[in-house]
């Protein structure tokens, strides 16, 4: 080989951070369950973690404690009036035939229920272990050391925030009762029927939202079984002296063969210059 | 062991990969070998232009040219093929260098329009091998990087006798002129794979030009 260029644990996790900066991604989805309309909005970041350089023939960059994090924002929207009966003051309205003059009824009036919005942040945060495989690529105009992620388990669980998604709703449904005339009294009842239709389906959205941050996370470059990551990326063409002049043109070095291995905890890659 | 010796990355130019850089040097910047009056084509992109000699007593000039082989680095341990002229001997963190050099002139060919019925001009060209052996450099660039080179310490050309001295100094100016305008950032030793501040190095051991460093 004409050159070798050597990178120790240390500096690998320094090269890994690099490489995790630039991954992040955003989705978002809906869906709606019995009247819960639920939409959803992802943000996945990556960071921290310690590298372990596993040697040939193995060959594997073992990733561990790398910090998945972000958040869901969740929009619950749903009508109260497909929830709630409807509730008419007074109860019972009645009403007269008069000759000549017509029906006539008692006042009554019946509440026209309105519409709920809430929003939730629900933060997340895991922490998890892979392996990646190296391999050599010719991409384009560079070489590269690419890492390719053999599976590994991802479980996400948003159960645990089942109480705030409870206690979000409860809040909000209550406030919006409130501003309604004369049903003070009526107000707890109703919004315990609220969280007795969440508690039907709540348990099925957050397998919903987390399945979905599931899948975002797995869309990550670094997290595709078939997107290979470069963690280090040679230029085939190097000027190793740069143009000084019409008489003096830029002089450079191919590299015509690049190769990769893992030996006493580094990643080494050594290049052959045509 | 290690390559990289607890620093966080290490780069290595073998002596093939410099061989290969000095090729297409050779190739791309022939001006950098060649070098002749006016009359041998000096000044033309591939040959850059010397003054001629002047002659003492002829109140004239010789025109003349210098003409370098590629020359051939070989890093410590010596190649068994390598055979370096006493006192020269390759030891440790050292290199040395090998090149041919031919020198013409033109004998005869004098600059007087007068006389130019009676020229009778002769190119006379002597080759002469020239040995060296020299260390590696390193020298700041600025605040994160550093020229990483080579300089010859002791030259030998043979076989010139008593002119040996002062040809020998002669060579070991161009040689290390030569030498200098090949110099590379410590940046450029990892290939553009990321940044590198030097650490340690560089050091001329096991055909390779090392050097160690943290990564920016």
């Amino acid at each position: 080989m004409d050159a070798t260029v050597a990178v120790s644990e240390s500096g690998a996790n320094q090269l890994m951070q690099k490489l995790l900066a630039g991954e992040s991604i955003s989705k978002s989805d809906s869906a709606s369950w019995g009247p819960f309309s639920v939409g959803y909005s992802v943000n996945v970041a990556l960071s921290g973690g310690t590298i372990e350089l596993i040697d040939a023939p193995t060959n594997i960059v073992r990733v561990h404690n790398l910090n998945i994090s972000g958040n869901v924002g969740v929009f619950f929207s749903f009508d109260l009036g497909a929830i709630l009966p409807t509730i008419c003051i007074p109860p019972f309205q009645v009403c007269v035939d008069i000759p000549f003059v017509g029906e006539l009824c008692t006042p009554q009036v019946c509440i026209t229920w309105p519409s709920v919005t809430v929003p939730i942040n629900l933060p997340f945060s895991v922490n998890v272990s892979a392996d990646f495989g190296i391999s050599v690529r010719s991409a384009g105009t560079n070489w590269e050391v690419d890492l390719l992620v053999y599976p590994f388990s991802l479980f996400i669980d948003l159960s645990p925030m089942a109480g705030v998604i409870i206690n979000a709703i409860e809040s909000q449904v209550d406030a919006v009762l409130n501003t309604i005339p004369l049903i003070g009294s009526l107000i707890s009842w109703l919004v315990n029927m609220v969280i007795g239709a969440l508690s039907g389906v709540l348990s099925t959205i957050l397998n919903a939202i987390s399945s979905f941050i599931h899948d975002v996370i797995l869309l990550l470059d670094l997290f595709s079984p078939t997107i290979p990551v470069p963690i280090l990326t040679f230029a085939k063409t190097q000027a190793m002296l740069p143009a000084g002049g019409p008489s003096d043109p830029e002089v450079d070095i191919t590299i015509a063969a690049l190769g990769a291995t893992i030996a006493d905890h580094e990643l080494v890659a050594t290049a052959d210059f045509a | 062991m290690a390559l990289t010796a607890g620093h966080a990355a290490y780069a290595a130019l073998h002596e093939d990969g410099i061989n290969k850089f000095i090729r297409n040097v050779h190739l791309v910047r022939p001006h950098y070998f060649h070098y002749a009056t006016s009359v041998f084509g000096g000044g033309t992109t591939n040959i850059s232009l010397l003054n001629p000699l002047e002659v003492p007593g002829i109140g004239s000039v010789i025109q003349y040219s210098i003409d370098i082989s590629q020359p051939v680095i070989d890093f410590v341990p010596q190649d068994a093929g390598s055979i370096l002229p006493a006192p020269l001997a390759l030891g440790p963190d050292q290199f040395s260098l090998t090149a041919e050099v031919r020198i013409c002139i033109a004998c005869g060919l004098l600059d007087k329009r007068e006389q130019r019925d009676q020229w009778s001009p002769k190119r006379l060209c002597s080759t002469l091998k020239v040995w060296a052996v020299g260390h590696p450099t390193v020298q700041p660039l600025s605040a994160t990087d550093k020229l990483i080179g080579l300089q010859i310490d002791q030259i030998v050309v043979k076989n010139i006798c008593d002119l040996e001295q002062i040809v020998e100094c002669i060579a070991e100016l161009m040689v290390n002129a030569f030498l200098e305008r090949l110099q590379q950032k410590v940046s450029e030793l990892v290939l553009g794979a990321f940044g590198l501040i030097l650490a340690a190095g560089p050091v001329i051991s096991d055909d390779q030009l090392k050097v160690w460093g943290d990564i920016v």
